[in-house]
């Protein structure tokens, strides 16, 4: 009796000494993992507490509507909508990560525009370094080293207000990307777009539908003359095969970009265009025409039957 | 055209079929899946519109919408099937009938009755069972959808499409696909809709639709011919008004009626033909 008792309670110490180990080893990961997981911003901006206080400095002037600078004929506008920022994926970060030059106040040598444009895309691309890499070897980024009006990482992302491309506040949303494009790239080529099915789609909410950057690429866009782009004539029916099933050669045997409205180069849907606008006239002018003159036919009829009284 | 067998002892309803349940069936079909069609295609052809966003939150987002469509669109094809299928059997068991088949005649009606129209001839043409503009709507319809079918499919699969065409001919599809739905609308509601609603002697509706039957009265006023040929197997004689039960006809609105319609038809024509002739020109 006593020995049973003995290795039962053995068996229970040993079962509870397990258990033991094991909350504690699953509590010790769990607590690494946390630290993993949070310490690059811990350690990156030097504590989420200490940006907000140093952010606090820069928004005390940035935050005030109205804020601006003259630089010769031009004012620029200097305000920052504080809790946009704040409610933004940067927004716990120190403003001078991004604008790393501005260290003191007043400002010595700022730069404004596509310049500081260009300034703080070296920051950008210094944490997204994949996103970067792709950038700098586009045609936006090729262009905007060159010193031309080539897109920076701003000009899509926003400022002040980027968000993940997931949230629907963002400017590279689904529903909205399409219109950051189009900043830029006007004329037919937005034109077509807006026509399209495509364009039409995503104007009515339609997420599924394509986007410029489904078919262009996000960061890595490059020219249609180039044969490495995604919209060049050899990958344009790879590109469309992203979403319609099947990669047809056929898809290449036209222009993405056309609206019937051009007579020069879209000939074909002007043509079908022409021919059935004058069928909708033809339409029209036949059935109205027939009732409107049943109508009176019928009017000058019932005043002929009408007994005069 | 089934009571034709009836014995000559038997007078001659005051309402006779004119179309038999299957043809109302079909055409049922084909108006609740054309309205469906318009209402869920036409925010896509004007999509910058408030109504079309209406329209859209209406369906609780494009995706239903979109799919109202597609639905919609393969029963306007079952529509087709259907009245194939029909005319088939109908042929099978009580002969052909080929009074739809467009005749010289109807060249002859057509200038007639553009003459009757301008005030030159006082009588209008001598209609039999289907007048040249019924004829006319007929073979539109079918037109209409075999384009809007066969464009549809374009649309709706041009991966597969791109199989046997290039892509420049699927965009010629799409701008024939939105442009004829505005053949087709423009047809039903200023043609088909004047003729059976909004015609003084129709209006509201005209029964044929919904119950199959036309009375006496009009069928010898819209298509004496075919009133003459049925009067005569009935053993009445095909000029007799006296036969006809008045009070059983809605009586044909009012001038005033006539004219408030005539103001409305000749602004709604104004209207369209300014939108669409400077498009067509430019």
């Amino acid at each position: 009796m006593e020995h049973k008792r003995v290795r039962q309670g053995f068996v229970y110490g040993l079962a509870g000494l397990f258990t033991a180990t094991f909350v504690a080893l699953n509590l010790a990961g769990i607590i690494t993992l946390l630290v993993f997981f949070f310490s690059p911003f811990a350690f990156a901006g030097g504590g989420i507490a200490q940006n907000e206080q140093a952010n606090a400095k820069c928004l005390s002037c940035h935050s005030q509507p109205g804020f601006n600078v003259v630089k010769g004929s031009a004012t620029i506008d200097l305000y920052v909508d504080k809790t946009q920022y704040q409610a933004s994926i940067h927004g716990t970060r120190a403003c001078t990560s991004c604008h790393s030059d501005l260290g003191g106040v007043p400002h010595t040598n700022p730069v404004y525009g596509q310049e500081l444009a260009q300034q703080v895309n070296q920051q950008c691309v210094a944490c997204h370094t994949d996103e970067g890499k792709a950038y700098l070897s586009s045609i936006h980024g090729e262009q905007l080293i060159a010193g031309k009006e080539g897109a920076a990482c701003s000009d899509c992302h926003g400022k002040h207000n980027i968000q993940k491309s997931s949230d629907p506040a963002a400017t590279t949303y689904r529903l909205t990307i399409s219109n950051i494009c189009m900043n830029c790239h006007q004329g037919k080529v937005a034109q077509s777009y807006n026509y399209s099915f495509h364009g039409t789609a995503i104007k009515l909410g339609y997420t599924k539908s394509a986007t410029c950057a489904d078919c262009h690429g996000t960061h890595a866009i490059l020219p249609p003359e180039n044969p490495n782009s995604s919209v060049s004539k050899q990958n344009e029916p790879q590109t469309c095969a992203q979403c319609h099933l099947q990669a047809q050669p056929n898809f290449a045997q036209g222009n993405e970009h056309a609206v019937p409205q051009d007579q020069q180069n879209d000939f074909p849907l002007w043509i079908v265009w022409k021919i059935f606008l004058g069928l909708i006239v033809f339409d029209i002018l036949k059935d109205g025409s027939i009732a409107v003159f049943e109508l009176i036919r019928r009017l000058i009829n019932t005043r002929r039957n009408t007994p005069k009284s | 055209m089934a009571q034709q067998t009836t014995t000559k002892t038997a007078p001659m309803p005051n309402f006779i079929e004119r179309f038999d349940k299957h043809q109302r069936y079909q055409h049922i079909l084909l108006i609740v899946s054309i309205f469906f069609l318009c209402l869920t295609g036409f925010p896509i052809k004007y999509a910058d519109a408030a109504w079309a966003r209406a329209i859209v939150a209406m369906f609780q987002g494009f995706d239903h919408m979109f799919t109202v469509h597609l639905v919609s669109a393969v029963c306007m094809i079952l529509s087709g099937i259907y009245h194939i299928v029909w005319i088939v059997l109908h042929f099978k068991n009580h002969g052909p009938k080929w009074a739809m088949l467009p005749s010289f005649k109807d060249f002859k009606d057509a200038w007639h009755h553009g003459l009757y129209l301008i005030g030159v001839r006082k009588a209008r043409p001598q209609y039999d069972r289907y007048t040249y503009l019924e004829k006319f709507e007929y073979f539109a319809v079918i037109y209409g959808i075999l384009l809007m079918g066969l464009s549809g499919f374009v649309l709706w699969f041009p991966d597969v499409a791109a199989w046997i065409m290039p892509r420049w001919v699927i965009d010629m599809f799409r701008i024939a696909h939105s442009n004829e739905a505005l053949v087709c609308l423009f047809a039903l509601i200023i043609g088909h809709f004047f003729w059976v609603h909004f015609n003084p002697d129709a209006f509201p509706t005209s029964s044929v639709w919904y119950n199959g039957k036309i009375s006496k009265q009009h069928l010898q006023e819209e298509h004496p011919l075919e009133y003459a040929r049925l009067a005569e197997l009935y053993g009445e004689t095909g000029d007799n008004g006296d036969n006809l039960h008045a009070e059983q006809v809605k009586p044909p609105k009012g001038r005033l009626f006539m004219l408030v319609e005539l103001l409305i038809y000749v602004a709604f024509v104004i209207v369209l033909l300014a939108t669409f002739i400077p498009a067509l020109l430019a």
